[in-house]
């Protein structure tokens, strides 16, 4: 098998604070093949938002602290390499968009000034024969609208942001992360504040960026649906670590994660009578003292006395099927 | 009827630039009925005019035209000093559980509050009361002297709901009740308040974007775009069998955690219009994949019932505009 485009390798990150340490990654593993869909699933605080941080290396540090591990980009170490040689990596190889557009567009420029000023930046870095001028830049930019599905481009390039929907503010900022020919897309939540209609369209768009550009994709949302719209396979968090991943038909058929099983009985379904909803008792860690061994045992139902000593090691459970457990384990 | 909605609007006067006014039709002509002991879901998009609606029944916001007619009396035109007494009988329950309890009450102030003013409860009684309301809620004794920040979000819900009840209120208005609360969170307090309602005998107004959990909650369910509703019917018989185009859009746009996905997912194009330049005609005429000609632009279809008794406000299902 050849060498995965992105991975993360027994990444464990703290948070240092006033109230003292938090264990927010615990050693977390995820591997992205090029032009692969991945999904990251979890509820609010297991990590997802930090790990795709991690990889731009985005978490001011202090209070955020690496305490071990490595995350791999087409086989370099983004995390000892110089700020510089990141910088020419994020939002060019690697781009990143987020739940809120507004937050990375400036109110008082246009977009087509922005998009221009990005598209130049990026070919700062490059090689000086392939530089374009403004107006070539501007034209790029038009170009990269379109590819984005913004109707009347060439006129919708001189709104300010403000005059945008969010659906489009969000095209904007996919036109701004293409604007690099990166080869992986992380989104953060990219359609949670959107409604409905416009997430499909927006899903869609990314759906076919994906085939387009051959781009790999790291998708991060606490909507299983929207994971499994767009992704091939699914990662699951629980609390900083990931307990089971797996091809997405696999995770919502024979999902093997006692975490994964009970998140699955726990949603409502739009085309079924469902008469019993199960909730899962117990609230979220506290990261500052996770429970010890499997940080899920206090609220399984399937605990046993081991769980609550040893921490479960991930591995498969059936053929390209992983999840930490001490169900699956040896002698289990 | 427990309460019953009348061509019910309200318009708001918004500025548009300097000297601009712009005329907002967050709620225009909406008629809902709801059957004692009945859940009924309104759904619908950002801005469609659920929250409105919420309020405009709630007395919360007076109507621009219309009637409410809640539990025998007419409560559109009340004034402000009239609402005490319906505040009883009809309370709400708001997405946010954190900003809507008071960070210095303790649990049991939180609960006892509206027994103290409307009841003028105290002592032993006002005890027993609260004790027995968190039990309603599943709230332990330990709760009672808790601030809310040493609750977690579902439990903050639950207070809220606990206090909701207090009063025994006939109706409840649940405004995206579970939208801030992480999914497993989400449905203990779904099934709680379905269990709720069986119990205390509650009808509930319940409001989501949510298509699922309105599925779930909901007995009926009214779907809203641009202040208008454009069908409404029981709910299973609305999300298997959608007749007007924009309830079939919305929900084809739900993606469903499960294996198999839709391939034909109908994909709207651009985006929903400003509820300040409604679109004449029909509302949905901008997108609608459907349409049928120039009456779709010039003619409002009204709300009107289908054979089974469900409505749909459509020329595709009007008598005598059908081009067939
Ligand atoms: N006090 C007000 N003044 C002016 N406009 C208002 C006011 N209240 C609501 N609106 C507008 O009325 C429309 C309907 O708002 P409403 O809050 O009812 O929508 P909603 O369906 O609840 O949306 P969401 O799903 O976002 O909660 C929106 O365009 C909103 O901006
Ligand atoms: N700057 C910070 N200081 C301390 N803890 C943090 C900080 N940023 C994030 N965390 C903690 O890290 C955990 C994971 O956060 P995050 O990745 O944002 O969650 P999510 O999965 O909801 O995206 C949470 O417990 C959060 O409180
Ligand atoms: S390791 Fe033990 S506690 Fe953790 S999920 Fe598996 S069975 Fe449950
Ligand atoms: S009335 Fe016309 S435009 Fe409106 S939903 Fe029906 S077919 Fe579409
Ligand atoms: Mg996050
Ligand atoms: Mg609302």
């Amino acid at each position: 098998m050849t060498d995965p485009l992105l991975d993360i390798r027994d990444f464990r990150l703290h948070f240092d604070t006033f109230d003292g340490e938090h264990k927010a990654l615990d050693g977390i593993n995820i591997q992205v093949a090029r032009g692969e869909t991945v999904g990251i699933v979890g509820e609010t605080g297991c990590g997802k938002s930090i790990t795709a941080k991690s990889v731009l290396r985005l978490l001011p540090s202090p209070p955020a602290r690496v305490v071990s591990g490595e995350i791999r980009f087409q086989g370099r170490d983004l995390l000892t390499l110089p700020e510089a040689e990141i910088r020419r990596i994020r939002g060019i190889d690697i781009a990143m968009i987020f739940q809120d557009p507004m937050t990375y567009l400036n109110p008082v420029f246009t977009v087509g000034q922005q998009l221009v000023d990005v598209i130049l930046s990026h070919q700062a870095a490059g090689p000086s024969a392939d530089r374009l001028n403004r107006r070539a830049a501007r034209d790029k930019a038009v170009a990269l609208l379109e590819s984005v599905r913004i109707p009347h481009a060439d006129v919708q390039i001189d709104s300010y942001p403000h005059q945008l929907s969010g659906g489009m503010r969000q095209r904007v900022l996919i036109a701004m992360a293409l604007s690099g020919s990166p080869s992986l897309l992380i989104a953060d939540e990219p359609t949670t504040a959107l409604d409905v209609t416009i997430q499909a369209q927006i899903l869609q768009l990314i759906a076919d960026l994906v085939d387009e550009f051959h781009l790999a994709v790291l998708m991060i949302s606490h909507d299983l649906g929207v994971v499994a719209r767009l992704c091939r396979r699914v990662v699951v968090m629980y609390a900083g670590n990931v307990v089971e991943d797996a091809p997405t038909a696999e995770i919502f058929e024979h999902p093997k994660h006692p975490y994964t099983q009970r998140l699955l009985q726990a949603i409502p379904h739009l085309h079924a009578d469902v008469q019993h909803l199960s909730g899962i008792t117990g609230s979220i860690p506290n990261l500052l003292d996770p429970p010890p061994g499997c940080r899920f045992h206090p609220r399984c139902g399937q605990a046993m006395p081991v769980c609550a000593r040893m921490k479960p090691v991930f591995g498969d459970v059936a053929p390209g099927h992983g999840a930490a457990c001490h169900l699956y384990g040896e002698g289990a | 009827m427990l309460l019953e909605v009348q061509d019910l609007k309200k318009h708001f006067t918004v500025k548009r630039g300097l000297f601009d006014r712009g005329h907002l039709r967050a709620v225009d002509g909406v008629d809902l009925a709801l059957a004692p002991g009945e859940a009924c879901g309104l759904v619908g998009e950002s801005g469609s005019g659920k929250s409105t609606v919420a309020r405009l029944v709630l007395r919360l916001l007076t109507p621009t035209a219309g009637r409410i007619l809640f539990d025998g009396d007419d409560i559109g035109g009340l004034e402000e000093r009239d609402l005490a007494g319906l505040r009883e009988r009809m309370q709400m329950v708001f997405q946010d559980p954190h900003s809507a309890l008071n960070p210095r009450m303790t649990v049991f102030r939180s609960i006892a509050e509206p027994l103290v003013i409307h009841r003028r409860l105290g002592g032993l009684e006002l005890r027993r009361q609260v004790e027995e309301l968190l039990e309603i809620v599943g709230l332990s004794r330990q709760f009672m002297y808790r601030f809310p920040h040493e609750l977690s979000g579902g439990q903050k819900q639950r207070v809220c709901i606990a206090r909701a009840v207090a009063l025994r209120p006939k109706l409840l208005v649940l405004d995206e009740p579970t939208s801030a609360l992480d999914v497993s969170v989400q449905a203990q307090i779904l099934e709680f308040l379905t269990d709720l309602r069986e119990r205390l005998g509650l009808t509930y107004l319940f409001i989501s974007h949510n298509l699922a959990v309105i599925r779930y909650v909901c007995d009926r369910v009214a779907v809203m775009y641009l202040g208008r509703i454009v069908e409404e019917g029981d709910t299973a018989t609305v999300f298997e069998q959608p007749k007007h185009p924009y309830t079939q859009a919305l929900l084809s746009s739900v993606p469903l955690p499960q294996a198999e996905q839709p391939d034909d997912a109908i994909i709207l194009e651009g985006d929903i219009p400003s509820p300040i330049d409604v679109p004449p005609g029909c509302p949905f005429h901008t997108r609608c994949p459907q349409k049928i000609g120039p009456i779709c632009e010039t003619a409002r279809p009204t709300l009107a019932p289908d054979a089974t008794g469900r409505k749909i406000a459509c020329h595709l299902y009007q008598e005598g505009t059908r081009p067939r």
